[in-house]
């Protein structure tokens, strides 16, 4: 009789978790599908300025983040500058939570110094730009992350 | 050894499906595309499609096997729990996108030589849970195997 019980209460419960392992599944996949629909070209547009006295530059993110999907989710997001050797030269993070069908604003500022930059044209100094992104929903237990690499600069 | 006849039928679908479709369209589809595949989405579409073949020569077995074993038999429980780990291994690898490795990890994209996209998706947590689902059908099959076993 016992056994009988304890073989009906683990049919009944991994049959339970298996219901609930497909609508986590669903739920957390269409969420980080809804949230990343809604990130646009504004949610995150850079903006590169010089300060004319000491020469710094300035790289900063700012918008406002939407999220459209159900649940809360969490934006970590990192700028990091590195020179022609992989030597960091300047790196900022920030992390935003953006509650479920509301949006949040979004800044993000990085200091690059004058003598990082030779010559004074960031456009023409060599190095690398990283960005890395992270979006996680459901308590940081599912998300995706992304990370971008790329080699700018003259000679 | 009795072979049932449906289990003869289920395991001929699934040498169609997983073994035959995915070594034909690997025939069909043009070797630049799977290489330019390979290249900017970080899997080798190629070696993805032979994994699969092999997965499902595998599952057919089982399906063979499992139906030729009497129920409740010692070889019956050895087959269940191994085909239960089985299928939670195909879990891993539809997670991981052909890696299991990464139990649950996918990981997609590459680098060149100027520049790097790779992105991770994580679904651990669904990896976890399978675990567990799994462990309960294991211990779930060895109640019904010691239930069923003749008492000496």
């Amino acid at each position: 009789m016992k056994i009988m019980e304890r073989k009906r209460a683990l049919k009944l419960s991994y049959r339970v978790l298996i219901v609930v392992t497909i609508i986590i599944f669903l739920v957390g996949i269409s969420n980080l599908m809804f949230f990343l629909g809604g990130l646009t070209s504004s949610s995150l547009a850079p903006k590169l300025s010089q300060d004319e006295i000491t020469g710094d530059w300035t790289l900063a993110f700012s918008g406002n983040l939407m999220n459209r999907g159900f649940l809360d989710v969490t934006l970590f997001f990192e700028i990091t500058i590195l020179d022609i050797n992989e030597n960091v030269i300047a790196t900022n993070s920030t992390t935003a939570l953006v509650k479920a069908g509301s949006s949040q604003p979004f800044s993000l500022v990085m200091r690059i110094p004058a003598d990082m930059v030779p010559g004074g044209k960031i456009e023409e100094a060599r190095g690398y730009f990283q960005m890395k992104m992270a979006v996680r929903e459901l308590g940081n237990l599912m998300g995706l992350t992304q990370l971008m690499k790329i080699g700018s600069g003259g000679q | 050894m009795k072979v049932n006849r449906k289990s003869v039928a289920f395991a001929l679908l699934a040498l169609v499906f997983l073994v035959a479709l995915p070594l034909a369209l690997e025939m069909f589809i043009p070797r630049e595309f799977l290489r330019a595949f390979s290249t900017m989405g970080g899997i080798d579409l190629a070696a993805l499609m032979n994994e699969v073949a092999v997965m499902g020569v595998m599952m057919s077995a089982f399906i063979i096997l499992r139906g030729s074993v009497e129920k409740l038999s010692r070889d019956w429980l050895v087959l269940s729990i191994a085909y239960k780990v089985f299928w939670l291994m195909i879990l891993f690898f539809v997670l991981g996108i052909g890696s299991f490795e990464n139990l649950g990890q996918a990981m997609l994209g590459g680098s060149s030589s100027t520049a790097t996209n790779i992105v991770m998706v994580d679904f651990r947590l669904i990896a976890f849970l399978a675990m567990v689902i799994v462990a309960l059908m294991v211990a779930h099959s060895v109640i019904e195997y010691r239930e069923g076993r003749p008492t000496k």
